[in-house]
This record gives structure tokens, C-alpha cells and sequence, in this order.
């Protein structure tokens, strides 16, 4: 556990807002790169880390901190995009015009993730992953989560979490690699 | 083929920005959240009340008006009460109390007399502010030799002298301490001689890692000293508080204070302690030097 994330708890937990910012500029990057890959639609994934820092904050002066702050948050983004994209696909299933899937790529002025060309390709290849591999390379990658750690979140075994690790970054490496210098 | 840990920096590093307004949007939001959880309200903590319970605990302790409500939350604690009760027979008191922020803030100083009859006086930078019952009379700006609007921490601190019901002791307690007070004279003073003189109470908070200590002597029972601390931004609180003669009444009237405030004569020190007089006979304000 960082000392920093456990100083930072204490100080919301005693009133002290500042701290909000600190949460929100150390973490928001990750949790936007973790979202926008899960679900391969950045406004989507935009309003789930929005809520998700708010929520956080609505429970900052009782939260208690159990493990990593960081882990905790992408959980919470893990978990709201899951549900995401089972209400996506829900709505596909009944709806010809949802049928798209979960895109929303609409250019909007309220467009909150300025990303870079990287963070583009990066963003579709993750998001084109099989959801179980998908789930594993970003809560590891953005969420700094341990594979036992994704394992219990995902309910099933350490080695099948590394398997789905190592399937999804062969994947990428495919995918990306002639975007990675050596 | 990239090498593994290419691929992870790659995809791990990929540069990502964001819209200020919706940063600054987002961040309002957090902040609105957080100010509407209900337990900060029930809670009450913060730097601002902190400091205003922090001075309202060294009234109240000093004053003693509160022996009913803190006995009930001391647990039984007879030791503890009998220093309370026996504040109901002080009818006077000063306490310098020191207050700073955080480790590197300078105190800022607050002098508080109080006589009978509810008569309170305080001196918190230039200002000398006169108060009864709870109610602020009149402030002045002794640099500025004029009557001015009290400094609101001051004026504050004369609100809680009339508020028992608001800043009562249990309020105090419940809020710093978590309801009890322990006496840690032996472990406080490991030299025998010293622990006769002194009994030390200390309290820890309940909901954080903030403390009080209070200084009492053992056989009279009067508290002489306080301590407040915060040790994680290292806001703390300390008072001294001294039990002598009462002043004269001229001492917490405002308007002998206002005859006096434009003579030419008398110095920011003279006024800022007009009319007080040491109870052992020693001189305090430059008056006393010339008479």
C-alpha cells in the first residue's frame, strides 16, 4: 500500500478536500486510458471515470483503505464499464441501431481526453481484445493490479489470468508492432 | 518480434491529455460530493472548526462551566471531574493560547482575561475587543486608534463563551477526544517528584490521530496548561492559563477604553494592556514604568 495513497485517505477522511486533487491528477490518466480501452468509446468512457472519481469523493470521509487506491478505482471503472457493455449489448440485441455496438466516437465539445495518435492505436487494438483478455491487460496495465488480484475480481484461476495476459499482449504486440521503437 | 517489456511501456505510456474545463468541471463535481456527505456534517471536522473548538476546549476547561456534561462523558472519571468543579470557584482567569496551522506556520496569539459577571476581554493582533455574555460590546485598532468590527475568530470566541449548548464539553470531547480522558501522570513523568506536583490527562481522538493533553495540578486541581495536536500537519494549540486576582472592573469596560484610545501618550503597549494590573505588583504597561 503507498504511503502517500494511505496519507491522502486520511486527510479526506478528516475533512481535508485538497486532497481531492491530488486523487484526481495522480489517477485520472490511468483510469481514462483503462476505460477508454475497455470499451473502445471514449465518451462512454469518459462519464464512467467521471463518476466513478465522484462517487468516490461522495464516500472519500468514510473510505478505508484495504489495498492499493489506485486498484480500488480501477475496480470501480472495471466493474461500471463491465456493465457498460452488457447494457451495450443488451440494447444491440433489440435495437438495429444499436446494433454498432458501444462506438460514440461523435465529436463533442464536452470531449474531456485529449489522445494522443499512441494512445489511439494503443486504445482500438486493447478495446478489438477477446473481453476477458481485454479486462486483464488494462486492469494490469492502467490499474496496476496483481494477476491475483484480476483473478478474484474475475473469479477464476491465477494461471488462467496470466494465460489471458500473455494472449492479449502477444496480440497487441502484433498489432503494434511497428509503433514501438527499440 | 518487440521485446515483452517494450510493448507494456508502449501501451502503458501512451501520452494522453485533457481538457482543462472538464477537469476543472469534473473536480467541482468531486469536491460538491464531498461536501454533501453527511458524515463530515455529523463529524464536524476541519481546520476552522478545529481551531474554534481547540480555543472553545481551553474556555470551557478553564472556566469549568461544564462540569456536568464532561463528568458524564469522563466515564466515571472522579479524578478528572474534581478538576472541572473545581474551576466553579475561579471567578477569574487569563489565558495566552498559541495557535499555529501547520509545523511551519507562526502562532498567532490570542490573550483572553475573563471576570465575573460574564465580562470578557481579548487581544488578538492590534485589536482589543470587549465582550459580555456572548456578545461582542466593541473592538478597537489600537494602530489605527479607532473602533473597528472585531476580528471574526475573535468575535468567535466570545460567541462560545455564551454557547454552552452549541460548544459544550461533550461536544468538545466527542469531537477530539472520542469521550475519555486518561490519566497518564506516571507514564508522563517518570521522575517521581515531578508526578506528585502534576497530573496529566490525556485524550485521544476517536476518529483521528489527534490529541489533547491537559496539565492540572495535583493538589488544587487546576488546570495550568493545554495541548492540542494534530501530528499530521502539525496544527496544534497550546495555553497557558494563570488564576490571580480579579481585575478591576475599569479593565473590561469599553468605554474607559475608548476615553483613553486617542492620548497621545500612550503607546500600542499601554493600551493593549490598559488598565491591567499584575497581581504580584510588577509593571506592565509603560505607565507602570513612569508612576
Amino acid at each position: 500500500m503507498h504511503a502517500e495513497d494511505r496519507m491522502l485517505v486520511w486527510r479526506l477522511n478528516r475533512g481535508d478536500a485538497r486532497a481531492l486533487s491530488r486523487v484526481y491528477e495522480k489517477y485520472r490518466d490511468d483510469l481514462l486510458r483503462l476505460a477508454a480501452s475497455m470499451l473502445g468509446d471514449r465518451g462512454t468512457a469518459e462519464d464512467i471515470v467521471q463518476d466513478v472519481f465522484v462517487r468516490f469523493a461522495g464516500l472519500a470521509r468514510t473510505f478505508r483503505l484495504t489495498g492499493s487506491l489506485k486498484g480500488y478505482l480501477a475496480t470501480c471503472v472495471a466493474n461500471a464499464a463491465r456493465n457498460s457493455l452488457k447494457a451495450a449489448q443488451r440494447r444491440a440485441a433489440t435495437s438495429l441501431n444499436e446494433a454498432t455496438g458501444v462506438q460514440s466516437e461523435m465529436p463533442s465539445p464536452e470531449r474531456w481526453i485529449i489522445g494522443s495518435e499512441q494512445f489511439e492505436r494503443v486504445s482500438r487494438t486493447v478495446s478489438s481484445l477477446p473481453a476477458e483478455q481485454r479486462e486483464v491487460v488494462t486492469l494490469h496495465l492502467y490499474g496496476d493490479m496483481r494477476f491475483r488480484e484480476i483473478a478474484d475480481w474475475q473469479k477464476t484461476s491465477i494461471k488462467t489470468v496470466q494465460s489471458r495476459y500473455r494472449y492479449g499482449l502477444e496480440k497487441l504486440r502484433s498489432v503494434l508492432n511497428g509503433e514501438v521503437e527499440e | 518480434m518487440k521485446p515483452r517489456d517494450d510493448i507494456e511501456r508502449f501501451a502503458k505510456h501512451a501520452p494522453i491529455h485533457t481538457h482543462e474545463m472538464m477537469d476543472k468541471r469534473v473536480l467541482g463535481r468531486m469536491h460538491q460530493a464531498y461536501e454533501d456527505s453527511t458524515h463530515w456534517h455529523a463529524a464536524g471536522w476541519g481546520r476552522a472548526w478545529m481551531a474554534r473548538v481547540a480555543v472553545a476546549a481551553v474556555i470551557l476547561i478553564a472556566a469549568g462551566t461544564l462540569v456536568d456534561h464532561f463528568t458524564h462523558f469522563s466515564g466515571g472519571n472522579v479524578a478528572w471531574a474534581d478538576v472541572t468543579q473545581r474551576f466553579e470557584s475561579v471567578p477569574f482567569f487569563y489565558a495566552s493560547i498559541y495557535m499555529k496551522e501547520d509545523a511551519l506556520a507562526e502562532p498567532r496569539q490570542f490573550e483572553l482575561w475573563m471576570g465575573r459577571g460574564g465580562y470578557a476581554r481579548l487581544r488578538v493582533g492590534p485589536q482589543v475587543i470587549f465582550g459580555r455574555d456572548g456578545q461582542v460590546i466593541r473592538a478597537f485598532d489600537i494602530r489605527r486608534r479607532c473602533e473597528v468590527a472585531p476580528d471574526p475568530t475573535a468575535a468567535d470566541i466570545v460567541g462560545i463563551l455564551a454557547i454552552p449548548g452549541e460548544f459544550s464539553l461533550e461536544t468538545i470531547i466527542q469531537s477530539i477526544s472520542g469521550g475519555k480522558l486518561v490519566d497518564v501522570t506516571p507514564a508522563m513523568n517518570t521522575h517521581a517528584a515531578i508526578g506528585e506536583d502534576l497530573v496529566v490527562f490525556d485524550a485521544q481522538s476517536a476518529i483521528s490521530p489527534g490529541w489533547v493533553r491537559v496539565y492540572a495540578l495535583r493538589e488544587s486541581r487546576l488546570p495550568v496548561g493545554l495541548r492540542i495536536w494534530d501530528p499530521a500537519e502539525g496544527f496544534g494549540v497550546d495555553a497557558l492559563i494563570n488564576y490571580a486576582k480579579e481585575q478591576p472592573q475599569v479593565f473590561f469596560d469599553p468605554q474607559a477604553f475608548a476615553e483613553r484610545l486617542h492620548e497621545a501618550d500612550n503607546t500600542d503597549a499601554g493600551l493593549a494592556y490598559l488598565f491591567l494590573k499584575d497581581p504580584g505588583g510588577l509593571d506592565v504597561t509603560p505607565t507602570d514604568l513612569l508612576e
